[in-house]
């Protein structure tokens, strides 16, 4: 995982995962993300999911974690750019309503554009 | 019917190299990437289970799997280890977890994607029993 664009003073981060993500490399990964969600000025946090090439259970609770510390914080986080392998595992466990979903670059843009504004 | 049998020894990445080596197999016999990709997680949330359950998340523990491939008819994999005994549930009708749960997922999603599992304890032995129903190629 690395922070691929920090955008509106700060306010929002894009974090690119690729790979796998599952029991084996979730605890990198949750190492990597932590000091993103305890970061006082990321109001926002996109992960970005195009190129992550499996999905397993593991992986899907350590989404849920994020999300729910970002929003114990008051924090959001977005899934961006999902791959089809993600969707598939995420469609699974019925969950491609609960996350909040960014489908394209476009749709990033907007958010960007708009955290921009407020800042 | 094709038989073959895969083990190793219990691990974070043991149990994925391993649901890798079971659907390098597959591949052979099923060209459908959907379902190959839900057979492997399928598979690689049983060799997880058995690590994180069965094995208590220590490494070394051994896995088996015995697979009997009927291309075109059905598949059935038994997954077996000589940990401590499953308390889950066992056998399908799950509900999906609430959303914000952070665990428990893994047999849920095998629920999913197989027609039938089964868990069977014989004397020292956990059996998870797979099976998917499968189409005939076109």
């Amino acid at each position: 995982m690395k922070c691929l664009n920090i955008a509106g003073k700060g306010k929002l981060c894009v974090l690119q995962h690729t790979g796998e993500l599952t029991l084996e490399t979730i605890p990198e990964v949750k190492k990597q993300t932590e000091p993103y969600m305890d970061n006082d000025e990321i109001q926002m946090l996109v992960i970005d999911l195009s190129k992550t090439t499996f999905l397993d259970s593991s992986g899907i609770g350590l989404l849920v974690h994020v999300n729910n510390r970002m929003r114990s914080r008051d924090k959001k986080l977005y899934l961006f750019n999902l791959s089809t392998q993600v969707k598939k595992s995420l469609s699974l466990v019925r969950l491609l309503d609960f996350f909040n979903i960014i489908e394209d670059e476009t749709a990033l843009e907007s958010l960007v554009q708009g955290e921009s504004e407020q800042s | 019917m094709i038989k073959k049998t895969f083990s190793s020894q219990a691990s974070p990445n043991a149990a994925r190299t391993l649901a890798k080596s079971v659907c390098r197999f597959l591949r052979e016999n099923i060209s459908d990437p959907d379902l190959l990709y839900e057979l492997e997680l399928a598979i690689t949330e049983a060799f997880s289970n058995v690590f994180v359950h069965a094995y208590e998340g220590k490494c070394g523990g051994k896995i088996q799997a015995d697979v009997a491939l009927q291309p075109g008819r059905r598949l059935i994999i038994e997954i077996k280890d000589w940990g401590s005994p499953y308390h889950g549930p066992l056998e399908p009708g799950l509900c999906p977890p609430r959303p914000d749960r952070e665990n428990g997922r893994g047999i849920y999603l095998i629920s999913q994607i197989m027609d039938n599992f089964q868990f069977i304890r014989v004397k020292d032995t956990n059996i998870l029993y797979l099976e998917k129903k499968l189409e005939e190629s076109p």
